[in-house]
């Protein structure tokens, strides 16, 4: 969004325009997390009106240390936590014993087209990923979809930078797993 | 003839479902009904300290520092007076407390009867 900066200081003077075009820009992408972690479209939506409504309040607060998206993220994540009360437990179990010094993945990540062999696998990971842990989930959408380095997430989930590396790490391990099942059934049908 | 990935080739896969996994798209637009939402909440006001507030906090400071100086700088004499007459006080007060608690009580228990007058008042005029 140009000039987003602005837009935030006219709606913390209680500017209801500007306030607006922040929620048009922002709402798909708080949606989509919410739905991710929730997996109910209806709740994704509730959530993401209470996200909104709680940053109008919280507005004044907003100091700009942290981008205005990433700070509705914390919202959300908020919210979620206390729609289920077990994901909060879920992340801070994944512990960060398993391997404190992961590389982090490279963003910019360019899979050449001829790398990916079919369509169908890329759909049946992404079913993968759909049906992994809420807690594997709302890492993912954080760092995969809106591209937060392992820093940022673990600062807006308060939670210690290994774990946020061991969550996904344990991620991709089951979609490891998933992948080397799906090939042994590709192959074993002729 | 083995036909498995090689862990380097997994990687890519994988980080590319992870790159492509799609972001959902808005069922319908919340923009009207966050609108709808704030317009009953009053606009938020930003915290500002004004002079007026700097004023009163000096001249809190002023009498605070004033009241500490006074009680520490009182000449002997005022000081065994005023202790005097605070133990007097307490003494009256302890002499008079059989009359103060029923008082206390009493008053106490019509203010709160005082309290239902205007509603058994619109009862009795329905």
């Amino acid at each position: 969004m140009e000039n987003e900066p602005a837009f935030i200081q006219r709606a913390q003077k209680g500017d209801h325009d500007a306030f607006a075009a922040l929620v048009d820009e922002h709402q798909r992408y708080i949606y989509n997390l919410a739905l991710r972690v929730l997996k109910d479209e209806n709740e994704a939506l509730d959530l993401t009106q209470e996200t909104f409504v709680r940053a109008w309040t919280a507005l004044p607060n907003f100091r700009g240390q942290s981008q205005f998206r990433t700070w509705l993220y914390r919202i959300i994540t908020n919210l979620c936590y206390n729609r289920l009360p077990n994901l909060r437990r879920s992340l801070t179990d994944l512990g960060d014993d398993v391997i404190a010094e992961i590389p982090e993945t490279d963003l910019t990540f360019d899979n050449p087209a001829h790398g990916f062999e079919s369509y169908e696998l890329r759909s049946y990971l992404h079913n993968v990923i759909e049906n992994l842990d809420e807690n594997y989930r709302l890492l993912i959408s954080l760092r995969y979809q809106k591209e937060l380095s392992y820093e940022e997430i673990a600062n807006m989930l308060n939670l210690p930078l290994g774990t946020v590396k061991t969550g996904l790490f344990r991620a991709k391990e089951q979609l490891r797993r998933a992948l080397e099942r799906y090939q042994e059934v590709s192959w074993t049908i002729p | 003839m083995d036909n498995s990935l090689t862990p380097e080739k997994q990687n890519s896969i994988i980080e590319d479902a992870l790159h492509t996994y799609p972001v959902a798209s808005m069922p319908r637009n919340i923009t009207s009904a966050v609108m709808a939402r704030i317009k009953i909440i009053p606009a938020p006001r930003p915290f500002r300290l004004t002079w007026n507030d700097l004023v009163l906090a000096i001249v809190i400071s002023i009498c605070i520092g004033v009241m500490w100086f006074s009680i520490y700088n009182l000449p002997p004499l005022v000081v065994a007076q005023i202790r005097k007459e605070s133990i007097l006080l307490y003494q009256h007060l302890l002499v008079n407390m059989r009359w103060l608690i029923p008082v206390l009580s009493f008053s106490l228990a019509a203010f709160l009867s005082a309290l239902t007058i205007p509603y058994l008042r619109r009862e009795l005029l329905k």
